[in-house]
């Protein structure tokens, strides 16, 4: 049965946490673990939803929770898994869910990610991207956009911020032929739910990348988090797609596919001019970055669509 | 709200010794000993009866304190907020397609202070004066909720609201 | 049974026995040919267990925290930079209290590169909370995987436990080893339980963080549950000996030291040859002896105290050096336990050992007759001397 907001738990897994107004990857945890329901157990690294979730005695988490080393997401994920098998004693619905941000993600715990996927566990990751370290105070990140000022990208008359583009990290972790990966974003709550129901149904090692604004970050009012988060995939500087591997899809290689693949993106100015991190950028920023987005979307609707 | 089993909810204090939790970092999940209210700048209210009960501000609540009241038969008669653990942040009142939820100035002098919804705080008022909080009739508008009113804190004592 | 076995097949034996539910492990010099047993005894079917080829020496730990957080059994192993790379983990397997079991086969650290045997990569990590033990031969490695789990699991330690085996001097020495039946070690160690795993009816959240009100709460149960070691390590050794009918004798392993002027502490394989030498010096009426250390963590002080209150010199002979510092971990951890308890004696570090250097039977005449003089009042106390180095020189003061 497909969750929607009629018949999800009124179960909160993910409650009194201290996240900032308006967070994103707060908002991410919290429907995930509804969806996966009381007997998930997940796996958080240092980074803003552990240091939010449970700092003793305000622990967070209705389900069982643990806390991992920055670079051991997944490998602890693993570990969760093989413990349980080991025993035979899990219920049948516990899905092994971790929650890394960007870099979690991305830079430091790519390598353990890997070896996941790679052993195919049977583990569900979830990547909340709010585009740079966040809990350490705005810090680039392998995921942090071009343009975007950060604590360690500092806008100045030099340069503007991040000179880097984003990794794709859709892209890296569909290379090992993963049973299931998407991307999703919490503006569109309903499409994200919907791959985390899929995931949670697939067996083997899955992967949500999923775009998590933070207001603090990002510099607009909390309110906005979710408009913003429409906004990134409504401008097409984010996207939605599944990846299915050799085994679900039937393909050699697998199958991506892009959920959403409009005629058109809404203009990318006002979403860049809503946010105090794009401040600095000048036209020919805006221009590289429109750039960058349509040889995405170039490589993407040659490949995918 | 129905039942909930696994939802974290406040306790008073500790309780318990450092021989007791200091020997492992395994601890009962789900326990809170502090409230979030005093984040916040400004609270939330939910006009019941322009409220269609969309659950839009219910789903996109990153904190999950927005919650459903149900009646004896577990239908949804409508949306009530916690606030203990509400920060403010404005997300339902953007996410409201009609709008029926006002940003109201926790200092309590009434006005709308972000203008987030537009919805009047006015109206709003005297709405729930005569119909919201049907789980919780004593709830006095707008003054402070008092901490052994929230539900979450309900639930903890067995007794839904 | 008995077989002959290096001390890596030797200590797989004794991992196959204590039945682990995880074994999660990256392989490296010397390592390797443990892992490579434990993978032929699950291929085999000798061994029901999940075996996880982690990527790294940092997932091999971190997944076999996850394993155990879920109540399992786990084992990993290691050796120099690999544990220094999973050295991230260890604080967080002890502060969460997994009682994991770790071999580690001591290894030279870089640079220079090197894969032969010293202990430099345990002792540089003494303060990450693990219980540390040193094997002395293979049979040893054989009985102590089995012991430390019982070691560890117990609930008044719940900590991990790193067993540290002579990279090579033992890992990949062939000894005959005598292997415990599989009933007996059954009865000897039980399976695993415990409250520190996640709780389907009752979830819980494990390695959270806890600020300045309660953070040292936690580092005090954990020193104190470690010192709770000395007494559990003794009891296990009992129940050992009763079961599979070797028995050891604690922290440390006294050889001549009741009656003895000069004591030699050292640890691991090397102790055999300083015995051989002590044995030769007490034919020639030199009352000499050899003090083993087998628990660094927790430090056998008392033992160390009371074994050194009457000697006239006191020699640690180590394969380590600590950079800048008072000569070895080895020789620091001697000198503060015995001066803790009021115990203050001539003494002197030697070095050796390193890179996998051999520590030589005229080594050890060296040290015994440096520490003879230094009993006649001849020469400085306090000295490091690292041995073909600089010992005719006198060593570092």
């Amino acid at each position: 049965m497909t969750v929607n907001a009629r018949n999800i738990t009124d179960e909160e897994f993910f409650y009194g946490h201290k996240a900032c107004p308006g967070c994103g990857g707060a908002l991410v945890v919290r429907q995930v673990l509804k969806v996966l329901g009381p007997h998930a157990v997940s796996a958080l690294p240092a980074g803003c939803m552990s240091a939010v979730g449970f700092n003793f005695p305000q622990l967070a988490f209705g389900n069982n929770a643990m806390i991992t080393p920055f670079a051991a997401t997944a490998a602890v994920l693993s570990g969760i898994r093989a413990g349980l098998a080991a025993q035979g004693t899990a219920p049948d619905d516990c899905t092994v869910v971790g929650f890394a941000g960007d870099g979690g993600t991305a830079d430091i715990g790519l390598q353990a990610l890997s070896g996941a996927i790679d052993r195919n566990d049977d583990v569900l990751y979830i990547c909340y991207d709010n585009e740079a370290y966040m809990n350490t105070g705005i810090q680039k990140s392998g995921l942090t956009p071009f343009g975007a000022s950060t604590t360690t990208t500092p806008a100045g008359a030099r340069e503007h911020g991040c000179l880097t583009q984003k990794k794709s990290l859709f892209d890296i972790v569909a290379a090992h032929g993963i049973p299931y990966a998407a991307t999703a974003s919490v503006g569109y709550l309903s499409d994200f739910l919907k791959k985390v129901e899929r995931a949670r149904d697939v067996r083997g090692c899955r992967f949500i990348h999923v775009m998590a604004p933070c207001p603090v970050g990002w510099g607009f009012p909390s309110e906005d988090m979710v408009d913003v988060a429409k906004e990134v995939v409504d401008t097409g500087l984010w996207y939605l797609a599944e990846y299915e591997g050799p085994a679900l899809s039937g393909v050699p290689g697998g199958a991506f596919r892009l959920n959403r693949n409009p005629k058109a993106f809404k203009p990318i100015e006002p979403y860049l001019r809503r946010q105090g991190r794009f401040r600095a950028d000048d036209e020919a920023d805006l221009a590289a970055i429109e750039a960058a987005r349509d040889e995405r979307w170039a490589y993407m609707r040659e490949r995918w669509a | 709200m129905t039942d909930r089993k696994f939802t974290p909810h406040l306790r008073e204090g500790l309780g318990a010794r450092p021989e007791e939790f200091a020997r492992s970092t395994c601890f009962e999940g789900g326990y809170l000993t502090s409230v979030n209210a005093g984040w916040r700048s400004l609270r939330p209210l939910i006009d019941p009866v322009q409220c269609t009960l969309c659950l839009n501000c219910y789903m996109y609540c990153p904190d999950g304190t927005i919650f459903k009241v149900r009646d004896g038969e577990g239908v949804c008669t409508a949306l009530a907020i916690d606030y203990d653990f509400c920060k403010g942040c404005g997300v339902c009142a953007k996410v409201c397609p009609v709008p029926c939820i006002a940003m109201v100035d926790e200092r309590g002098d009434g006005e709308v202070a972000a203008g987030i919804s537009g919805v009047s705080t006015e109206r709003v008022l005297q709405r729930r004066e005569q119909d919201l909080m049907s789980c919780s009739p004593k709830r006095g508008l707008p003054e402070r909720i008092e901490m052994s009113e929230t539900p979450a804190r309900k639930d903890a004592e067995g007794g839904a609201a | 049974m008995r077989k002959f076995l290096s001390g890596n097949e030797a200590f797989a034996e004794g991992v196959r026995l204590a039945r682990p539910q995880v074994i999660s492990a990256y392989p490296i010099t010397p390592q390797t040919t443990v892992v490579e047993a434990l993978a032929s005894m699950v291929e085999e079917g000798s061994l029901a267990c999940e075996y996880l080829h982690v990527e790294s020496e940092h997932a091999a730990l971190a997944a076999a925290m996850g394993a155990s957080a879920t109540g399992a059994r786990t084992f990993t192993a290691t050796s120099s930079q690999g544990l220094l790379y999973m050295a991230e983990c260890l604080t967080y397997a002890s502060g969460g209290r997994f009682p994991i079991v770790m071999m580690n086969a001591n290894r030279a650290l870089a640079l220079p590169w090197n894969i032969y045997g010293d202990q430099r990569d345990s002792l540089s990590l003494l303060d990450h909370g693990w219980i540390q033990v040193y094997a002395e031969n293979n049979q040893e490695a054989l009985d102590l995987a089995l012991m430390a789990y019982a070691v560890a699991e117990d609930e008044r330690v719940s900590l991990p436990v790193m067993v540290n085996v002579d990279g090579f001097a033992l890992t990949h020495t062939y000894e005959s080893v005598e292997v415990p039946e599989a009933q007996a070690a059954d009865a000897f160690l039980p399976p695993y339980a415990t409250a520190n795993r996640f709780d389907f009816e009752r979830p819980v959240s494990i390695g959270y963080s806890a600020g300045p009100e309660f953070n040292g709460h936690y580092q005090y149960w954990h020193h104190r549950d470690m010192l709770a070691a000395e007494t559990v390590v003794e009891e296990v050794e009992a129940r050992f000996a009763a079961t599979c009918g070797r028995r050891y004798p604690g922290l440390v392993d006294a050889y001549r030291c009741e009656d003895a002027d000069l004591v030699l502490v050292t640890l691991g394989s090397a102790a055999g040859i300083a015995r051989d030498v002590a044995d030769e010096l007490r034919a020639a009426g030199t009352r000499a002896g050899v003090l083993r250390i087998r628990y660094l963590r927790p430090v056998p002080g008392r033992q160390l105290a009371e074994a050194l209150a009457g000697v006239a010199a006191v020699g640690v002979l180590e394969k380590d050096i600590s950079f800048g510092g008072d000569g070895g971990a080895v020789f620091s951890t001697v000198l503060v336990a015995c001066a803790r308890r009021g115990v203050a004696r001539p003494a002197l570090n030697f070095i050796g050992g390193l890179g996998g250097a051999d520590i030589s039977r005229d080594q050890v005449r060296v040290c015994f007759a440096d520490l003879e003089r230094l009993a006649a009042g001849q020469g400085e106390a306090g000295r490091v001397v690292f041995l073909g180095i600089d010992d005719e020189e006198g060593g570092l003061r």
